[in-house]
């Protein structure tokens, strides 16, 4: 009980602290007295004060206001490949679980190709081949994630199959549509939002990788790796450009992994339960 | 798995180990130096490959009949002297002693064969000088030009034309046998050179005894190598490392007023950058004098002409030119004025249903165009032009398709010194590197004119006309005139900068030990 109690508080921490980024990257234009595209020349490479929070960038532009700014980029474009890859392989593992047979050996046959390759080289190789923009950048990264969630989905309906209650409801005349939705989704459901749910983050450090090696976000788009890969110029002159960048970056994968790790201890202790 | 990755670059390490540490370890004194690819990257080392020819004359490899001084005016080089037989002959006398580094002497024999395999390799050569005819006769070379040509001896200055032994067939790795003061020991193509000082050197033996020339792309890893040590000197240091070396004690920084500008080449064949004032209003909207004393930390002058003023025919005094300032509200006016109108209402500019948008091609590895690109794309936002930017490692595929509505690009305007050059490259309705298809009789007509006028005062006129006419299109809309800035360490002496790219390892250069 007490084990339960305590992952329950730190779920409901983790899910705190992302209302607030949340808040944040929604609500922070709110917050912006900086233009964060604009050049303001004469305020290049300004130090952090009190009308500069975190600086100014090489281009006199407020590097909080720009922060706030390529947070959404950042954060949805990685919690919308969560949600693609988690859609597509779920569906595409329970049914090759399902269905057995040549359909099974055929999409894990395909998702074996995916996993010979090591998945951020694999990224980046499709993302250079679909060229620059954060469209692309969210499809190559789909395209290397949606694996995963595939053999994970199979594996777990495999091993539904034979379950007594999975032969009951055979016996008491379900349909294929019936056991696939009502029995073997919500059973396979919980470990797939853990993974998914611990994901996001590293899906964010993929982006930024991809942004920082020039194939994600394109310019004027203040995204996190991108600006970072401008930033790494003035390491020595403007160190706050790339700190404070990464500062977020860092602050937003915590607060992703903390919840997916609460998530997954409160499912691990209902499950011993 | 990630064990054994890592131990197998340890491994790596372990094995690249000895071989630095023996280049060391060589007796003798070892000077080394860094730069971007844009400066020390060669294909190989055979002159009349590609642009290598130009590479080989900063490495201190191959050397020209003639040199440019430091106000680019060719001095006599392996060329002892010259003399102008008429309009089409001249004479040249290779001077006594020189030898390549093979050992064979340099007689005008090899000169004309040197240049025969050129102009057999190398496309650019014909341009650069059209030779109707050469002789050898012991020292003395007769050249023969197609026309009557007013800068040849510019053109000789051009390291196309270097001077190398064409008997010897090229090596594979170290290319073929010049005349410079260092010789290549060995090479791989734009990555790093490592040379010997050159024993046979008529110009007096030089003072280093090995050279190491690395090529480090990213900037940051560029400044870090000089400051602990890694290398003596940066060859043409990104603006960006200026203020890190400003207040270095150990560290030296010289620069030198070259003729290498930033500017926008528009693609005139494609809708909304045809129109001169929807160029004007852009070239109103970037803000030159911060560009140069941010972006460029002082080491850059804005430009509002053609050529850096500090070449003859370089002042834009009574011109007409529409852009003389920064002035985003004039450009907003100006728009209005050509009837662009937000007639959508989604924040970009439209005429005739079609919305202002331009696509901006650059360079992916020029941080100061990509600032340059930066800074426009939000001023322009401001008054209603949508700009994309795209950027490439190679911009020449982009370029030669017109893939592009206006190009941001960084060239050396004047090289050889001679204004000739850009106008027959460029700004020619047949130029070579005429992308955004610009034509204009006048300018033609210039054009020729200045290829058959000798006096410098009234080619220098003619130039400036050329400008003028230039002015008034704004195909083209220079930004700043950037300057070349070495770094290099307190340890290092008789290095000099030289404005022209062309040089840069001497015999003169020394380190302390």
């Amino acid at each position: 009980m007490d084990k339960k109690r305590k992952s329950r508080i730190w779920l409901i921490v983790s899910l705190i602290l992302l209302l607030l980024l949340f808040v944040a990257a929604f609500g922070g234009e709110k917050w912006l007295h900086h233009a964060p595209f604009k050049p303001d020349m004469r305020h290049a490479f300004q130090k952090p004060c009190l009308e500069y929070p975190f600086g100014t960038d090489n281009l006199g532009r407020c590097v909080f206001c720009r922060i706030i700014k390529g947070s959404r980029t950042s954060i949805f474009s990685a919690l919308f490949v969560v949600l693609i890859v988690f859609t597509v392989g779920t569906l595409l593992g329970t049914a090759a679980g399902f269905a057995g047979g040549i359909w099974e050996n055929i999409i894990m046959k395909i998702t074996l190709i995916f996993q010979a390759f090591p998945s951020f080289i694999l990224a980046v190789a499709i993302a250079g081949i679909l060229g620059n923009g954060v469209i692309n950048g969210v499809l190559s990264l789909c395209a290397v994630y949606w694996t995963t969630y595939c053999r994970l989905a199979r594996s777990l309906t495999v091993s539904l199959r034979e379950v007594p209650y999975m032969k009951a409801a055979k016996v008491c005349g379900a349909g294929k549509p019936a056991i696939l939705f009502r029995y073997i989704l919500p059973n396979v459901m919980p470990s797939l939002l853990v993974t998914a749910a611990l994901d996001v983050g590293s899906v964010i450090l993929s982006m930024a990788g991809l942004s920082f090696l020039g194939l994600g976000a394109v310019r004027p788009t203040a995204e996190w790796g991108a600006v970072m890969s401008e930033a790494k110029d003035y390491l020595q002159t403007a160190p706050w450009i790339i700190v404070f960048n990464g500062i977020a970056l860092f602050v937003v994968v915590t607060v992703f992994n903390l919840l997916g790790d609460s998530l997954r201890d409160l499912l691990d202790t209902e499950a011993e339960m | 798995m990630k064990r054994k990755a890592a131990v197998i670059m340890c491994a790596a390490m372990i094995a690249a180990m000895p071989m630095s540490s023996v280049n060391a370890a060589e007796s003798g004194k070892h000077f080394t130096a860094g730069a971007t690819t844009g400066f020390f990257g060669a294909e190989s080392l055979d002159v009349a490959y590609n642009w290598d020819g130009w590479i080989m004359s900063i490495y201190g490899i191959s050397e020209n009949l003639f040199r440019l001084d430091a106000s680019y005016v060719p001095q006599p080089w392996i060329a002892e002297s010259y003399e102008n037989v008429d309009d089409l002959t001249w004479k040249f006398t290779i001077r006594d002693g020189v030898t390549f580094s093979d050992g064979n002497p340099v007689t005008a024999e090899a000169v004309k064969k040197c240049f025969e395999r050129t102009y057999a390799n190398n496309d650019r050569a014909g341009s650069t000088l059209a030779i109707a005819s050469m002789e050898a006769d012991g020292q003395v070379l007769t050249i023969v030009t197609e026309t009557p040509n007013p800068t040849i001896l510019n053109d000789l200055c051009d390291p196309l034309l270097g001077i190398y032994d064409a008997e010897k067939e090229a090596d594979p790795e170290l290319g073929v046998s010049c005349t410079g003061p260092f010789v290549a020991t060995s090479f791989s193509a734009m990555t790093e050179v490592q040379m010997e000082k050159n024993e046979n050197y008529w110009g007096g033996t030089p003072k280093v005894d090995t050279v190491d020339l690395k090529i480090i792309d990213d900037t940051e890893a560029l400044n870090m190598a000089l400051q602990n040590g890694e290398i003596d000197l940066i060859a043409q240091l990104p603006a960006s490392g200026t203020k890190i070396f400003e207040n270095n004690e150990a560290v030296t920084m010289d620069s030198a007023t070259s003729t290498r500008a930033n500017f926008l080449m528009y693609n005139l064949e494609h809708a909304g950058v045809d129109d001169v004032n929807v160029r004007n209003a852009i070239g109103m909207c970037i803000d030159r004098e911060s560009f140069a004393d941010i972006v460029y930390n002082g080491y850059a002058t804005a430009s509002y002409g053609i050529y850096p003023e500090t070449l003859p025919y370089g002042s834009t005094e009574g011109m007409e030119n529409a852009v003389t300032a920064y002035d985003p509200e004039g450009a907003a006016a100006l728009l209005k004025e050509a009837g662009y109108e937000d007639t959508d209402q989604d924040g970009i500019l439209d005429k005739d249903g079609e919305p202002l948008s331009i696509h901006a091609i650059t360079y992916s590895y020029n941080t100061e165009c990509l600032q340059l690109a930066d800074m426009m794309q939000a001023e322009l936002a401001e008054i209603g032009i949508d700009m994309q930017i795209e950027t490439f490692d190679v911009l020449d595929d982009s370029l030669t398709n017109g893939a592009f509505d206006m190009a941001i690009l960084n060239y050396a305007m004047a090289p050889t010194g001679s204004a000739q050059y850009m106008i027959s490259m460029m700004f020619e309705t047949n130029g070579s590197n005429n992308y955004g298809h610009y034509s204009n009789a006048t300018v033609d007509e210039l054009s020729e004119k200045l290829k058959a006028t000798f006096d410098e005062k009234e080619r220098s006129d003619i130039a400036k006309q050329v400008c003028a006419e230039l002015l008034k299109d704004r195909a083209f809309d220079f930004v700043a005139d950037q300057q070349l800035i070495c770094a290099y360490s307190k340890k290092v002496s008789g290095f000099e900068i030289n404005p022209s790219e062309y040089y840069l390892m001497t015999n003169e250069i020394d380190i302390e030990e």
